[in-house]
């Protein structure tokens, strides 16, 4: 019996070893930054699916299609700029604004020198926890601040 | 107020580590008096982390913004139920929540075995305070909600408007009494090694608090996935984002131990299994927290990142060393009572459904974790995303449905060919049955054929099971059919009511088949235009526009007919919310009793005479809302203490009071 349950746990073992690698060989994405991306050569990177994190829309960049459903706007890391198209079909996300932090998937265009987005994940840009003072009496605005209480 | 909370966080501090003090050096000295002081500290604790609530709570509602927790997380435009729930909005706030919440588990712990598990009780308050400890720690180091501003503002920045929902405001505390509450199993664990009190009791005590947070997280889960559902506009409820994977997974740990632990109080195998188990189901909830605080993986659910990570940290490296020395040196108490005899057995599939419960869990840490690992690897930092999730688990998913059914039909320790054939006989034809009623219909994808065949064949099981529990019972009394059901449901709560809970696991996995049929489209039409999607025809009668204080609202309305019927006048909208600069989407939703329509209005052209929509039709959606009713229903009934178990408490009771050390000294001679 000792036999057969090693040989039964090993057997389930493969089988699971198996679903994850042949998983993870269809749906994988390279994980990058923008500068990581822009520092690539082209041809390594085009065609391959990639996740694209840290970055932020620049604000005012954001031009809607007719409909309001798949815009083409700027992005920046602080240093560099990449225009973005989104091509996915799932409506853009509530927190998709100025400024939003954005987590993308998709595909980098090197002859357009753009990334065409299937998914865009936005982060809530509201929540500035960790920031100091002076940002923060920013994001308030001048006119709401009380000093001296 | 904000001093009294902060001094009462401090007091907290003191209360923690005296009652962690006090009940080891009670349980050693075997002192009485020291132990109930620790005991009392426990408490002690749980009313000073109220305070520190309570004062957090009046800022929040008298908008204190000079306090930066409020200014940050709060508004003067929110509304009450929004403020209340605000407690728990921010970092801080939340960390000090979890605090409050394990206080008042650890003070129910206390109060309830004021004279029961005695021998268990002060380890056990003591990993109880010591997390309680933990998490002042960082409340008074780390993420202190009390910290004030140098300037008051007047307003706070508020909540995000897609937060404001009412599933919004429940399901964050659910997932969090559902979380937190591992830790109560995890003590009563620690306390039956620390005291060698390894037999049936410590289980005992350790199951009827795990049914606890494991409903709490089930039904957290669940309410994330309706909210998901009904406020996000994607049409699905479950996206494997890595926070929705870090409450899964202990969760299916739980799910593990709660099955695997029947094979220990009936069988006396699978001991250090279990107590692996247990470890590994409370190191998951802070392991979870630990992925959804620190930021290591990237996620959707925004986070405040901060330092409270290395905290986590070194907690997780203690516990993990702390239990896996304790259980190393009680290992010689742990071996087994009995040997698997069998692969046709109950213990068997017990255990095939564990190795599958800890596959599903391994394969969601693996792509969770994924990014970490292949960079550490591979230098390249690599993702997986939901296509991965649904490939594995879908197949494991399926093994889980069969083991549903078939676990019940084997026989403790060996099935005979005629048990067999006796039992699975039934269950066979229903699985027969509804796979011909499928293809019928013209269902022709693989899973969903597999997935409803196995669900029809574990229905047939436990209906099967139903049918000779009241057979039974019936033969030695004369009770109809319908009584015999009830005394069935209410005698043997654990078998019966355990049952039910299969039932609303099934019905969650009809609902989740239904994926496989769902339709997906987008349609531009003019005003009057219509549109024919799936036997639903829409006709675009008008756009409405408004406007007020808080938001400017657009609204389309459509006519939804079905066969040339009118079935209702469907009003998505898009709401910009002026103060947070942000657009929501408000779907609308047409339910069927076997399918929704779900629509969205993407935008519209300028001059208003045109949008364009996005239709989601999903079929047997609504299995997954009856099913997550129906787990929470049949878990409590399964939870509740039966007659029986308040006999087993009256009988801990007096052999306390008997003597409380008698089994702890009649323990450590043996």
């Amino acid at each position: 019996m000792r036999q057969k349950l090693i040989i039964g746990s090993l057997v389930a073992f493969l089988g699971v070893v198996a679903l994850i690698v042949l998983g993870v060989r269809q749906s994988s994405a390279r994980h990058m930054t923008l500068d990581d991306l822009l520092l690539q050569p082209a041809e390594q990177i085009s065609g391959r699916r990639i996740q694209l994190a840290g970055c932020t829309v620049v604000p005012g960049t954001i031009e809607w299609d007719e409909y309001r459903h798949r815009p083409v706007f700027q992005i920046t890391d602080g240093e560099r700029l990449l225009e973005v198209r989104y091509t996915g079909n799932a409506v853009l996300p509530d927190t998709f604004q100025d400024r939003a932090q954005l987590v993308m998937e998709g595909r980098f265009v090197p002859e357009r020198d753009r990334f065409e987005a299937e998914v865009v994940m936005a982060k809530c840009p509201s929540k500035y926890e960790g920031q100091n003072y002076d940002e923060h009496r920013a994001a308030l605005g001048e006119a709401n601040i009380v000093t001296g209480s | 107020m904000v001093d009294i909370g902060y001094f009462a966080l401090c007091l907290a501090l003191a209360a923690g580590g005296y009652a962690v003090f006090a009940s080891l050096v009670g349980a050693r000295r075997r002192h009485e008096g020291l132990i109930r002081s620790g005991e009392n500290a426990a408490l002690a604790l749980c009313g000073l982390y109220t305070v520190a609530a309570l004062c957090l709570w009046y800022a929040i509602f008298t908008h204190d913004f000079q306090l930066q927790y409020v200014a940050q997380n709060t508004s003067l435009d929110m509304s009450a139920k929004y403020l209340l729930a605000s407690l728990w909005g921010g970092q801080s706030g939340s960390i000090l929540f979890w605090g409050w919440v394990l206080s008042i588990y650890t003070a129910a712990t206390v109060l309830f075995n004021r004279h029961r598990y005695r021998a268990l009780m002060p380890y056990a308050v003591a990993v109880l305070a010591g997390s309680g400890f933990f998490f002042v720690v960082l409340n008074v180091f780390a993420a202190d909600p009390f910290v004030r501003l140098p300037f008051t503002p007047q307003d706070g920045s508020g909540l995000n408007p897609i937060l404001q929902h009412p599933y919004m405001a429940i399901h964050p505390p659910l997932l969090y009494a559902g979380l937190i509450g591992m830790t109560v199993p995890f003590a009563f664990g620690i306390a039956a090694l620390a005291a060698r009190q390894l037999d049936n009791t410590w289980l005992r005590a350790m199951r009827r608090w795990l049914m606890i947070p494991w409903t709490f997280l089930g039904a957290g889960l669940l309410l994330g996935g309706k909210w998901a559902y009904v406020e996000l506009g994607w049409g699905g409820y479950w996206g494997w984002d890595p926070v929705e994977n870090a409450s899964l997974m202990p969760w299916l740990a739980a799910t593990a131990l709660l099955h695997s632990v029947m094979i220990q109080e009936r069988k006396g195998m699978l001991k250090v299994w279990n107590m692996v188990l247990l470890f590994f189901t409370f190191g998951m909830t802070i392991f979870g927290t630990f992925l959804t605080r620190s930021g290591i993986v990237s996620s959707v659910h925004a986070f405040a990142q901060s330092n409270v990570g290395t905290y986590f940290v070194v907690y997780l490296i203690l516990i993990a060393a702390g239990s896996a020395l304790l259980l190393l040196r009680r290992l010689p108490d742990l071996k087994a009572d009995n040997q698997l005899e069998s692969f046709a057995s109950r213990e068997s599939a017990f255990l095939f459904n564990n190795w599958i419960l800890l596959a599903l869990l391994f394969a969601v840490l693996w792509g969770t974790l994924f990014p970490v690992i292949s960079e550490a690897l591979t230098d390249e930092k690599i993702t997986v995303g939901a296509p991965f999730f649904n490939q594995v688990s879908i197949p494991m998913g399926l093994i889980l449905i069969f083991l549903t059914g078939a676990g019940p039909l084997f026989a403790w320790r060996r099935t005979s060919k005629e048990g067999f054939r006796r039992n699975f006989g039934a269950p066979a034809i229903w699985a027969g049955v509804t796979l011909v009623t499928v293809a019928a219909f013209g269902v022709d994808d693989f899973y969903a054929l597999a997935s409803l065949t196995l669900c029809g064949f574990a229905i047939g099981s436990i209906v099967h099971e139903y049918a000779r529990g009241i057979a039974a019972r019936r033969r030695t009394s004369a009770e109809s059919i319908p009584v015999a059901f009830c005394r069935l449901l209410t005698k043997s709560r654990r078998r019966y009511g355990g049952y039910l809970v299969h039932v609303a696991m099934l019905t969650l996995f009809v609902g989740f088949t239904g994926n496989a049929f769902s339709i997906d489209r987008e349609v531009i039409l003019e005003r009057g235009q219509s549109a024919t999607i799936g036997g639903y025809t829409i006709t675009f009668q008008t756009l409405a526009a408004g406007d007020d204080d808080t938001k400017a609202v657009s609204a389309a309305v459509l006519a939804l007919e079905r066969d040339g019927r009118f079935l209702a006048t469907l009003v998505p909208e898009r709401h910009f919310y002026k103060k947070a600069q942000q657009n929501t989407t408000e779907v609308s939703i047409y339910t069927r009793w076997f399918e929704d329509f779900y629509i969205i209005l993407v935008g519209s052209a300028d001059d208003g005479a045109s949008a364009k929509f996005q239709i989601y039709i999903n079929p047997l959606v609504g299995c997954v809302w009856w099913g997550a009713v129906l787990f929470v229903l049949s878990s409590l009934w399964t939870m509740w203490p039966s007659a029986r178990d308040r006999r087993m408490a009256r009988l801990d009771r007096e052999s306390s009071q008997a003597g409380a050390w008698e089994p702890a000294l009649s323990g450590a001679t043996s």
